[in-house]
């Protein structure tokens, strides 16, 4: 023993203090933090503790706001993509959904490292791509109410996924959505489930008369739910069309259960093809829009309560001297402390379609404002539908507020 | 009691070998643990620190004193901060011991995170070797976190 001791003088920790040996461990990247847990049994059970978990997606929270250091997920039918924080050489991780020959799903929310998916028999999943944990949800009770009109655009579903905060659990709202415009402003029932009851509920909320909206140039989820956490609470916005036909944006607050809705920026009419889309850039929900003559610009919405928004320009990006008429940008998020903006570019093709291939381009935004083409990698060919800013945690959907 | 750089008085430091550092007071206050003892009166010199030998000491207070100069920039202090954390294993363990002794939290998450870059990309066995761990796990409960993370090990 003696022996053994002496050869390990080199060693760098003799006693570190079990609060140091956290501080470090959160700092790490899930997938590595995966693996630590081999380590031994102390660390093994530190790693998986429900204290651990939500003080290593805190850091990750922080360390994205000060440094971007988002994961991106390409999500195509049946896996999703991740390009890793920082995505400096473009290698992707392929991650299949755990359920053996799934037909398809659709993301539509993502919070906290969790995924929220609809499969193609709408069954809903909450799944952690990162360490694969999935968990099926029971089906909402609105489901089954016979009765309803579903022709036309007589209904759509909202989903959205989000972490209350003032009870520490992850909730999933679906909201049906009317577009009718005789319907007069009411009150509307929205379903809410909540993680750690496994439990759905029904809440009354205002009702707006919105078309569910569904360009494929959005290139959104489909629902176009994100999750945006300020200070004190979370906010769920969709993208939706009002019965005027106008861009409007649902914002759901997590925690007091409200909707409401936000107008965009009027600074271009429809009339000039202006298109929009949702993002979160610098941690506040920015619209996107993309005008034929003045390139993109992003417009962060600030918040003063559910009744006080404005919004300002966040970034203005020049149109590529390349770029054809018909190339079409996709602001995704910041890279590298905000100094450069990492987009998607499709060709717009006859019909309003777009083509499938993607490429990548950096722009940075600095006097020269230069374009710089950014390489993904990827083994197989592949396809994806969108492209959603993440970020990875340990959080598991089967065990919210427990020890493993 | 102001602690403003120009009225700043000198305080004495001592390490657990019995080396005396006199350190400018705004300077050493950076460390929680003496800036509770200063406000609390009970500076009286020479400090001891029973915990931190001469050579750490010296260490710490370099850092503490280029984070108190109000005229570093952000950039200058970070580039600054990435060369002073280039050190061997032994010398960032005094550092980060010494860190959380004295209560310093730019200086502990400095050294955290220059451990943590370093462990990345390093094999589990080659981490027991870095954190002096004994493998308490029989190969066969090994074997049964494996197969039950199957898809985090492909």
């Amino acid at each position: 023993m003696a022996k053994k001791k002496r050869q390990k003088k080199q060693s760098f920790m003799p006693q570190l203090p079990p609060e140091i040996i956290t501080d470090i461990l959160l700092r790490l990247p899930v997938e590595l933090l995966l693996r630590l847990r081999f380590v031994c049994k102390a660390w093994e059970s530190l790693i998986t503790s429900h204290h651990f978990v939500q003080m290593h997606l805190n850091h990750a929270i922080d360390d994205d706001k000060r440094n971007n250091r988002h994961t991106v997920i390409l999500s195509s039918y049946n896996s999703v993509k991740l390009l890793r924080s920082g995505a400096s050489n473009g290698k992707v991780v392929n991650v299949k959904f755990p359920l053996k020959n799934p037909k398809g799903f659709k993301v539509v929310g993502c919070c906290n490292g969790l995924l929220c998916v609809v499969l193609y028999d709408d069954a809903i999943f909450l799944w952690n791509p990162s360490t694969g944990d999935y968990k099926k949800l029971p089906v909402p009770s609105s489901v089954e109410s016979p009765g309803q009109e579903k022709f036309g655009l007589g209904y759509q579903d909202l989903l959205g996924l989000g972490y209350d905060s003032s009870i520490d659990d992850y909730k999933v709202v679906k909201l049906r959505c009317k577009a009718r415009a005789e319907i007069p402003m009411g009150t509307t029932t929205a379903d809410i489930y909540m993680l750690k009851s496994d439990s759905w509920k029904k809440t009354q909320v205002l009702s707006y008369n919105v078309y569910f909206d569904f360009k494929p140039e959005h290139e959104n989820f489909l629902n176009g739910a994100l999750y945006c956490r300020s200070e004190k609470n979370g906010v769920l916005y969709w993208k939706v069309i009002d019965f005027n036909f106008n861009d409007a944006v649902l914002r759901f607050d997590i925690r007091d259960e409200k909707l409401t809705m936000v107008y965009p920026p009027h600074d271009v009419g429809v009339a000039h093809g202006r298109i929009f889309r949702l993002g979160v850039f610098g941690g506040s929900l920015c619209v996107v829009q993309n005008h034929q003559e003045r390139g993109v610009e992003i417009w962060a919405l600030k918040e003063d309560g559910d009744v006080k928004f404005s919004w300002s320009k966040l970034v203005s990006i020049p149109r590529m001297e390349k770029m054809r008429p018909n190339w079409f940008l996709a602001p995704i998020c910041f890279t590298k402390n905000g100094g450069e903006v990492l987009m998607s570019v499709r060709r717009k093709e006859k019909y309003d379609s777009f083509s499938r291939q993607k490429k990548f381009y950096l722009y940075k935004q600095d006097e020269k404002a230069t374009f710089k083409e950014f390489l993904i990698h990827y083994t197989s060919y592949c396809l994806w539908k969108e492209e959603i800013t993440f970020i990875e945690s340990l959080v598991s959907p089967n065990g919210v507020g427990t020890e493993r | 009691m102001s602690l403003s750089p120009s009225t700043s008085k000198m305080l004495s430091l001592k390490s657990s070998d019995g080396k005396v550092l006199e350190v400018e007071e705004h300077v050493a206050v950076l460390c929680e643990t003496i800036k509770s003892l200063v406000e609390d009166g009970c500076a009286d010199s020479p400090i001891p620190l029973a915990n931190v030998d001469g050579a750490t000491l010296g260490n710490v207070m370099e850092w503490c004193k280029k984070h108190a100069d109000q005229k570093a920039s952000a950039d200058d202090l970070e580039d600054w901060d990435a060369e002073f954390v280039e050190r061997d294993q032994g010398e960032l363990y005094h550092l980060i011991m010494a860190a959380n002794y004295l209560n310093i939290k730019g200086l502990l998450d400095l050294i955290c995170q220059k451990v943590a870059d370093m462990i990345k990309g390093k094999h589990p066995e080659k981490i027991r070797e870095i954190f002096n761990i004994e493998n308490d796990f029989t190969p066969e409960q090994q074997e049964q976190i494996r197969k039950d993370n199957s898809w985090a090990f492909e």
